[in-house]
């Protein structure tokens, strides 16, 4: 059986190389036009085509994901860009029209045709009905438990993808247009404004029964699906995917870093015991903008799966600033500031292959060799005394004494 | 075009002919997020259709769970067995189910949000169904272009409230779970949501399959109708929080409305029920693609 995919977003460049360097074996982003995530879609063919060339240089794959709710405005030139998107390398397309996905087989017969979660697919029916269409892959909608994820796969040949951490929507994904009501903004066609994050009150009849310092909110806490990644593999799911793709560089190396070790610490030892799961989620938690928890995976979805009154869960770490260069002699890196921080702050270093190095910072200096107490120029290049050896591509974090569940 | 109204109430189907309805829609709490008529119900709502010479269309608007895949296949056989008209369906599941059944010819797609142009309403349309219904947020132009590229073969919500978002969330009891209160919320008609920087009223419904939100507004198309009888296979009057007088005063209204008297109608509608918001909905107004 082939090993299970980590499939990471991305919103530019950098990103995409980043969740690549990182230890995702696929990405998938957007395009400037026909993708859903309009903000975040920064790619236009060259870009896509760049990043084609430098995933499959890594032997990885790249998805882009033309799964917006096409109006019939909207398809003109569809068949041109699928054919380009065929033509530079392109390994999937993720698609909600199946429409779009049967131009796709005919016009970019090398692509395959993902259905999105856009779909909302919540039962192996739909999932066979989706094959006979010609789907080469079916993401699963956020809302089916694991229970029902092992017996769909059981009952289906078609590779399954599932959502496993990131954001979640309080509505079916694509059935969902509060946003058009509330904004203007069309929900299905990359404008939502993420209504159902706002707050409501309730009335019944003409009484308000809601509480006026709390009311009502529709927002869900973020998916991290740490323990079932186990029962995921086991079932035979073929992608596990990283929901973001408006996402910071620092997220996105993070989140996939921690998965990428967790899948592959799975298919060494068979099976995780509860210590390494917390182990992962504390990870985790070090990139955390958001509180989260299994979503709908237990099986129920109840209160305590919502954010009434909370912005945010407070990051146990906080991102400083990329490392850009290191000599081995002097133990001097050179690094990008990116946020504040000063000596004697502890510091963290991650990256490919350097797993939370920790140390004391107790020298740096600029460019001009004067010493620097506290960096707080964003992009300043300052060097940076590190007791071990970093890389290029490494990234160095602040570590916070934040509670790891603190929320505001 | 045939005019279909959603069914609350068995005695209004002898009352229904005569206000010119072709026939109505009728739902169970097996598959059906409101309409709470009992299967034993549907034997007789049938009846009743065929003495008064309506069609019955049966509405499945659940996503369906992996569990309910055998019931839905018992239900399917059911619903074949009482030899509806038709089935307006939410979840392709019951495409598949349907075909296993040799079902398929009587299936209408309504998945909400998604017809919005004609390349994917050809795709479900050749997939042998009967027809496929407008999504609520495209315009006028749209559907009737849709209906153009398809031989009219769409079906459109005409009037009443508009359904905006479906979760399988229960957002209102979960909420008044947390604040440690014990509110009855199921299946409640009643219940309104208003966030905190509008006006907007939206009825919210919460069932055993999870939660409805609705628009604040009446979606009316007294001054449209005259058009979309040229391109519209059923219009579906949606009567869901509609009071009985209200109900039967836009029948009447929808079987003399001409492009004449449309505009006196609507606004003769208004003041009679100026409580109300009657709007056009998303039929002349774009939504952004963007932020």
């Amino acid at each position: 059986m082939d090993r299970i995919e980590l499939l990471a977003p991305a919103k530019d460049l950098e990103k995409a190389k980043t969740a690549i360097r990182y230890g995702a074996d696929a990405v998938y982003l957007g395009g400037k036009r026909f993708s859903l995530r309009s903000r975040a879609s920064n790619f236009d063919i060259e870009d896509i085509r760049e990043i084609a060339d430098f995933a499959h240089g890594f032997n990885k794959k790249i998805y882009v994901t033309v799964n917006m709710v096409f109006h019939d405005d909207d398809l003109y030139g569809i068949r041109e860009y699928l054919e380009k998107l065929d033509e530079i390398g392109v390994d999937a397309i993720i698609v909600e029209s199946l429409a779009v996905a049967s131009l796709s087989k005919k016009y970019a017969p090398h692509m395959e045709c993902h259905i999105s979660t856009q779909t909302s697919i919540t039962n192996s029916m739909t999932v066979k009905m989706m094959e006979e269409f010609g789907a080469d892959r079916v993401v699963l909608a956020r809302e089916v438990d694991m229970s029902e994820i092992e017996v769909i796969a059981k009952r289906v040949s078609v590779p399954l993808e599932v959502f496993i951490h990131g954001g979640m929507c309080s509505n079916y994904s694509g059935r969902c247009t509060l946003s058009n009501r509330m904004t203007l903004r069309d929900a299905n066609r990359g404008g939502c404004a993420q209504s159902c994050r706002w707050k409501y009150r309730v009335y019944d009849g003409n009484t308000l029964i809601s509480s006026k310092e709390c009311p009502l909110s529709m927002s869900s806490k973020d998916l991290r699906a740490t323990a079932y990644i186990e029962r995921m593999i086991k079932a035979g799911v073929a992608s596990l995917k990283i929901e973001g793709r408006m996402k910071s560089d620092y997220y996105i190396a993070q989140v996939v870093k921690t998965y990428r070790k967790m899948i592959d610490e799975i298919y060494e030892k068979g099976h995780l015991d509860d210590d390494r799961i917390a182990y992962y989620d504390d990870e985790l938690s070090k990139a955390e903008n958001r509180l989260s928890d299994d979503g709908f995976l237990s099986g129920k979805c109840d209160d305590t799966k919502h954010l009434y009154g909370i912005n945010g869960a407070g990051v146990t770490h906080e991102f400083i600033g990329y490392v850009k260069d290191y000599d081995r002699v002097s133990q001097m890196a050179l690094v990008e500031v990116r946020n504040k921080f000063s000596l004697n702050d502890e510091l963290e270093v991650f990256g490919p292959k350097v797993d939370n190095e920790h140390f004391i910072n107790t020298l740096m200096y600029n460019q001009d060799f004067e010493n620097v107490e506290v960096a707080n120029q964003p992009m300043e290049l300052l060097f940076v005394r590190i007791p071990f050896n970093v890389s290029e591509h490494d990234m160095i974090r602040k570590v916070d004494n934040h509670d790891r569940r603190r929320s505001y | 075009m045939e005019l279909l109204v959603t069914l609350k109430n068995i005695d209004y189907i002898k009352r229904f002919k005569d206000y010119g309805v072709f026939g109505v829609i009728a739902g169970t709490p097996v598959f059906s997020s409101r309409y709470m008529f009992d299967l034993e119900d549907l034997k007789i709502i049938k009846d009743e259709c065929e003495r008064y010479n309506l069609d019955m269309y049966i509405s499945i608007d659940t996503m369906i769970e992996e569990k309910e895949r055998a019931l839905l296949y018992e239900y399917l056989e059911f619903i074949k067995g009482l030899d509806v008209k038709g089935i307006y369906f939410t979840d392709l599941a019951i495409l598949k189910a349907a075909k296993d059944l040799k079902l398929e010819s009587k299936l209408i797609y309504d998945p909400s949000t998604l017809i919005t142009n004609s390349l994917d309403a050809y795709f479900y349309l050749s997939q042998g169904i009967d027809s496929v219904m407008a999504a609520r947020e495209i315009t006028l132009d749209e559907i009737t272009e849709i209906s153009k590229n398809n031989n009219c073969d769409i079906d459109m919500q005409i009037f009443g409230y508009v359904k905006t978002a479906m979760s399988k969330r229960h957002f209102l009891s979960n909420y008044f779970k947390h604040l440690g209160q014990n509110y009855n919320v199921s299946n409640k008609e009643t219940l309104k949501i208003v966030e905190e920087s509008r006006d907007y009223e939206m009825p919210i419904t919460e069932t055993k399959y999870g939660t409805n939100i609705y628009t604040d507004y009446i979606l009316c198309t007294y001054e449209e109708y005259h058009h979309l009888r040229h391109y519209i296979k059923r219009a579906i009057i949606d009567d869901i929080f509609i009071r009985e007088d209200m109900l039967f005063d836009v029948l009447k209204d929808y079987q003399r409305c001409n492009d004449d008297n449309a505009s006196l109608l609507l606004n003769n509608l208004k003041l009679k029920y100026y409580k109300y918001t009657f709007d056009k909905g998303y039929l002349y107004q774009k939504t952004n693609l963007t932020k």
